[in-house]
C-alpha cells in the first residue's frame, strides 16, 4: 500500500513538473520579450533593463540554477506566485476568482450529476419505452447545440426578452440573482452528453451476466439496479466525478465571459490577451497539482469499492 | 465493413439514411467552394464578403437570411463557413486520431520504457484545462512557419485554418490515445497474438496487420466523435479570436452575430442560421455514430448471439 | 393440466429475435415434456436456440427476444400467464438455473457468501445471519472445503469450478422442482466437468429434483439422462429414450451428432 502510493506520488511530482516545463515554454514562445509592452514604446535601455530585471527575464531560459525555469519552479513550490501585470498579488487574485468560480460551478457540477444519473438509469432500465426513447432523442439535440448557441440565446430569451433573469453581473446583485441563469444554461447544455454518458454505463451493467443470473434467482428489479447495478458502474461514476473537480476552481471560461462574472476564467482570458503569463502557470500549476491529488484520490475509492483492484499491483 | 449486413440495417434506419445525406450535402458545398477557389470560378458563395444590402437586414425573400452588420448576406456566409470549420474539424480529427492511435497502440503493445513515457505525457495533457492548452497552441503556431527546407519541402506557412487545425489537433489526442492503448493490451492476451507470433511473424506486422484491423470499430467510432468535439472548439476558438479571422466561420459568425444581439432585435438570424448549420452536421454525424456503435457492437455480439 | 404427471410442460413455443435487419426465429413450435425426478437433455449445436428456451421458460428473455406463441405449464401453472411479481417467486425457489460461465455469473463486488444469502433471504425470508449460516450448510453440500472462509470470499478469487458449485449450492437453496443447468461445464476444463456433473446428479437424487439439462455433447447425456431432445435451427427434430435415440437415431442430424463424439460414448 505504501509503495504504491509513493509510486504514484512520483509520478504525479514527475507529471506535474512536465506540466510547468510545457507551459513554460508555450508562454514563453507566446509571450516573446514583455518588457517593450511593459515599458511603453519611447522606453531607453536603461529602463528596459530594469524591468527585466524585476520580472527576472533578464536571466538565461532554462539550464542554470538561477535561470528563469528554475526560478518559476521555486516560486510556485513556495506558492509565491508574485504580481500580476496589474500589480497584484497573483495568489490574491487567483484565491478571489477561484471563490466566486466554484460558486458557479459546484451547482453545475451537482446539477449536472444528479439529473444525469438518474435519468440515465431510468433509461437504461426501460431502454425501449417511449418516454426512454423520446429522452434520447431530446439528448443528440442537445448535443448538436454548441455550448455557445446555449449560452447566447438564453441570455438573449430568458435575460433579455423576457426579464426573467439579470443580464448581466452587477457588484450590486447578490449571487442569487446573477448566478441562477448561468447555473440552467451550464446543466442543460451539459445533460444531454451526461445523460447518454451514464446511460451506457448501466446498460452495459443491464446486460451483463451477473444480472441474469440475480433475475433467475428471483432477485427484483429495484434491488438490482440500486444495489447490483449501481456499485458496479460506480467506477466509471467516480472516475468522471473525481476528474471533472481539480478543474472546478477554473470556472467557466464562456458562461462567465458572457455574464460578466469576474471568476477566475474571465482573469484566465484576460491573462491570455494581457500575455500574463505568470498569471496563467500559477494556475496550470494549481490545476496540475489539483488532477494529481485527485488521481490519488480516485486510486483509493476504487480500491475501496471494486475487490479486483489490488493496490500492491497498482492496476 | 460495407458489406449486405450494413447496407441493409442502412434501409431500415431512414435517419441514419437522411444523415447520411446531410453529411454528403456539407461535403459536396465544401468541395464546391474549394473548386470554384482554385479555379476562381464566378460564383455567389465565395463572394461572401460582398455587399447586398443595408446592414442587419431581416430574413426577406432577396436575403433569405438576412444580412450581418456590414450588409452581407448569411446564407453566404453559412454556406461558406462549412469550409472553415469542416476543413478545421477534419484535418484536426486526422492529426490527433494519428498520433493517438500510433502512440497508445505503440504504448500498449510494446509496453515497458515506451509505455510509461506516453502514460506520462497523457497525465501531463490531462492536467492542463482545456482551453488554456488549445489556446495556448493556437496563439504559439499563430502567423509562424514550419521550415522544413532541411528536407527539400521548403516552408510551409501556418496560418488562419492551419493553425487551429494543428493546435486542436495536438491538443486532443489523449484520450483517443488511452482508448487504444487499453484496446490494444486487452487484444495482447487473445491466442491469435500468440498464434501469429508462432508463426514467427514480426512484432511491427501483428500489431499493423492483426492487432490494428482488430480496433477498426472503435477507430472509426472515435473518429466521429472527434469530429463533433473539434466543430464545437473550432466555434469556441474562433469566438475568442484565435480563429482564422480573414474568413467566415460558424464560430466567427456567431462572434459577430452577439455584438447585433446588443441591438434591439438584431442580428438574432445571424446566430440562428450559425447555430442550424453546427446542429444540422453534428446532429447528423452523433447518429450516424449511434448507428455505427450499434453496429460495431452488434457484429462483436453475433459470435456470442446465442450461448 | 397436471393428467399427463410433468414437471413441466413445453407446447407449440416459439421465440422470435428482432434484430436491426429484421425479425429471427431464433426457437419454432418446440414442444416437450419433463417427468418428476428426471432428467431430460436438449443437445444440439451452439446457436440452435436451447439457451433461449431456457430462458423464455423463467421469462428472462430480456430485449430482443419475445415469445410469439406455445404455452409453459409448470406444475400446473401456466408460466406465461403469471404476474411478473409471482414469476419471481418462482424463479430461484421452484425453478433455478445454473447458468454456463461462472465467472461472469457472479456480481463482481458481492462477496459469494452475500449472493447466496441474497436468494435464501429473498425467498425464505431469513434474516443475513441465519441465511449465511445456511450459506456455510449448503457448501459443505456441494464438497467446499472451508466453507466459512470461502463465502466471504469475491467471485474473482475462485476457480472456475469452484463458482459452479457456488451456482449449484444457491441453485438448490431453496429446493426447487426444476432445475435447468444450462452447459454447466462447458467452460471448465475435463477433470472438473466430470466431478461437477457427478456433484450435480448425485445432488439431483437427493433432493429429487427434475433436471433440463443442455448441452452441446451428446457425449455427457449418454449415461445420466433419461429423456433427450435433438435440436437443429431452433426446432426439435428428435426426442425419446436416451437409449433408443443415441442407439438408433432416425434423423440423419442426429446421426452426424453422434458421430462428431463418437468414440467417446460408451454405449
Amino acid at each position: 500500500m505504501a509503495a504504491f502510493v509513493i509510486k504514484k506520488i512520483v509520478f504525479a511530482i514527475t507529471a506535474i513538473f512536465g506540466v510547468m516545463l510545457i507551459t513554460f515554454l508555450l508562454f514563453n514562445c507566446i509571450g516573446g520579450d514583455i518588457s517593450y509592452e511593459y515599458a511603453g514604446r519611447n522606453a531607453g535601455n536603461e529602463t528596459l533593463d530594469k524591468i527585466r530585471k524585476e520580472l527576472g527575464t533578464d536571466k538565461p531560459l532554462l539550464f542554470f540554477a538561477d535561470s528563469q525555469f528554475v526560478n518559476h519552479i521555486k516560486n510556485a513550490a513556495t506558492f509565491n506566485f508574485g504580481l500580476s501585470r496589474d500589480r497584484e498579488d497573483i495568489g490574491r487574485k487567483i484565491r478571489q476568482g477561484a471563490k466566486i468560480s466554484l460558486a458557479l460551478t459546484i451547482p453545475i457540477l451537482l446539477g449536472t450529476f444528479v439529473i444525469s444519473i438518474a435519468a440515465g438509469l431510468i433509461m437504461a432500465y426501460r431502454e425501449k419505452n417511449l418516454l426512454s426513447r423520446i429522452g434520447n432523442w431530446l439528448c443528440i439535440v442537445g448535443m448538436s447545440i454548441p455550448f455557445l448557441s446555449f449560452i447566447l440565446l438564453g441570455q438573449y430569451y430568458l435575460a433579455y426578452k423576457w426579464k426573467l433573469f439579470p443580464v448581466y453581473f452587477w457588484p450590486d446583485l447578490s449571487p442569487f440573482q446573477y448566478l441562477p441563469l448561468p447555473i440552467i444554461i451550464g446543466i442543460a447544455a451539459g445533460a444531454g452528453f451526461n445523460i447518454r454518458f451514464y446511460k451506457t454505463i448501466f446498460r452495459n451493467e443491464i446486460e451483463s451476466e451477473y444480472v441474469r443470473f440475480a433475475m433467475a434467482r428471483g432477485v427484483g428489479p429495484a434491488r438490482i439496479l440500486f444495489k447490483h447495478v449501481l456499485k458496479n458502474a460506480m467506477m466509471p461514476i467516480i472516475t468522471r466525478l473525481v476528474f471533472s473537480i481539480p478543474f472546478l476552481f477554473m470556472g467557466s471560461v464562456l458562461l462567465e465571459k458572457f455574464f460578466g462574472i469576474p471568476g477566475l476564467g474571465s482573469i484566465v482570458i484576460d491573462a491570455l490577451s494581457a500575455r500574463d503569463y505568470k498569471v496563467l502557470n500559477a494556475v496550470v500549476f494549481l490545476s496540475a497539482i489539483l488532477v494529481a491529488v485527485f488521481t490519488v484520490i480516485a486510486d483509493i475509492c476504487y480500491a475501496a469499492l471494486d475487490p479486483r483492484v489490488n493496490l500492491e499491483q497498482g492496476n | 465493413m460495407l458489406r449486405d449486413g450494413f447496407l441493409r440495417r442502412l434501409r431500415r434506419q431512414k435517419i441514419v439514411a437522411a444523415s447520411l445525406f446531410v453529411i454528403l450535402f456539407y461535403l459536396v458545398v465544401v468541395l464546391f467552394i474549394y473548386t470554384t477557389e482554385i479555379f476562381h470560378l464566378n460564383t455567389g458563395i465565395v463572394k461572401w464578403d460582398q455587399v447586398v444590402g443595408a446592414e442587419y437586414e431581416r430574413p426577406s425573400a432577396k436575403n433569405i437570411l438576412g444580412t450581418d452588420y456590414l450588409g452581407r448576406s448569411v446564407l453566404r456566409k453559412t454556406l461558406y463557413g462549412a469550409k472553415v470549420s469542416l476543413t478545421v474539424a477534419l484535418f484536426a480529427s486526422i492529426i490527433s486520431m494519428a498520433v493517438g492511435v500510433s502512440l497508445g497502440a505503440a504504448a500498449g503493445f510494446f509496453r515497458g520504457a515506451f509505455d510509461y513515457i506516453v502514460l506520462w505525457l497523457n497525465s501531463v495533457f490531462a492536467s492542463i484545462p482545456y482551453i488554456l492548452l488549445v489556446t495556448a497552441f493556437a496563439l504559439v503556431l499563430k502567423d509562424k512557419t514550419i521550415n522544413l527546407s532541411s528536407l527539400g519541402l521548403g516552408s510551409i506557412p501556418v496560418e488562419g485554418i492551419a493553425a487551429v487545425c494543428i493546435a486542436i489537433g495536438l491538443t486532443g489526442w489523449v484520450s483517443t490515445c488511452r482508448l487504444v492503448r487499453a484496446e490494444v493490451i486487452r487484444q495482447k492476451q487473445f491466442d491469435y497474438v500468440r498464434a501469429a507470433k508462432s508463426r514467427g511473424f514480426s512484432n511491427l506486422r501483428i500489431l499493423l496487420r492483426h492487432i490494428l484491423p482488430n480496433l477498426s470499430g472503435l477507430i472509426i467510432i472515435t473518429f466521429v466523435i472527434r469530429f463533433v468535439y473539434y466543430i464545437f472548439a473550432e466555434v469556441m476558438l474562433s469566438f475568442l479570436g484565435l480563429g482564422a479571422k480573414s474568413q467566415p466561420s460558424w464560430g466567427t459568425m456567431m462572434d459577430s452575430a452577439r455584438l447585433g444581439l446588443t441591438i434591439p432585435e438584431a442580428g438574432w438570424w445571424e446566430m440562428l442560421s450559425a447555430t442550424a448549420a453546427v446542429f444540422l452536421i453534428v446532429f447528423s454525424v452523433n447518429c450516424l455514430g449511434d448507428f455505427l456503435k450499434d453496429f460495431f457492437a452488434h457484429r462483436l455480439r453475433a459470435d456470442s448471439y446465442e450461448q | 393440466m397436471n393428467s399427463d404427471n410433468a414437471i413441466l410442460s413445453v407446447s407449440n413455443l416459439s421465440v422470435n429475435y428482432s434484430a436491426a435487419d429484421g425479425a429471427v426465429k431464433a426457437v419454432e413450435n418446440v414442444s416437450f415434456k419433463i417427468k418428476p425426478g428426471s432428467t431430460f437433455a436438449l443437445v444440439g449445436r451452439s446457436g440452435c436456440g436451447k439457451t433461449t428456451i431456457a430462458l423464455a421458460i423463467l421469462r428472462l428473455l430480456n430485449g430482443q427476444g419475445k415469445i410469439t406463441g406455445g404455452n409453459i405449464i409448470f406444475d400446473g401453472v401456466d408460466l406465461l400467464s403469471l404476474a411478473e411479481k409471482e414469476m419471481r417467486k418462482i424463479r430461484g425457489a421452484q425453478i433455478s438455473m445454473i447458468f454456463q460461465q461462472p465467472a461472469a455469473s457472479f456480481n463482481p463486488v458481492f462477496t459469494v457468501g452475500s449472493q447466496i444469502a441474497e436468494t435464501i433471504m429473498l425467498h425464505q425470508g431469513k434474516n443475513k445471519k441465519d441465511a449465511l449460516a445456511d450459506s456455510v450448510d449448503l457448501l459443505k453440500k456441494v464438497d467446499i472445503d472451508q466453507p466459512e472462509k470461502i463465502i466471504r470470499r469475491y467471485p474473482h478469487q475462485l476457480s472456475g469450478g469452484m463458482l459452479q458449485r457456488v451456482m449449484i449450492a444457491i441453485a438448490l437453496c431453496c429446493r426447487p422442482k426444476l432445475l435447468i443447468a444450462d452447459e454447466p461445464t462447458s467452460s471448465l476444463d475435463v477433470a472438473t466437468e466430470a466431478g461437477i456433473l457427478d456433484l450435480l446428479f448425485r445432488l439431483q437424487k437427493d433432493e429429487n429434483i427434475s433436471v433440463l439439462l443442455i448441452t452441446h455433447n451428446p457425449g455427457i447425456v449418454a449415461d445420466r439422462a433419461d429423456y433427450v431432445a435433438v435440436m437443429n435451427k431452433g426446432s426439435i427434430v428428435e426426442q425419446g429414450e436416451t437409449e433408443s435415440i443415441l442407439k438408433n437415431p432416425s434423423n440423419s442430424y442426429t446421426q452426424s451428432l453422434i458421430n462428431n463424439v463418437a468414440g467417446k460414448i460408451n454405449l
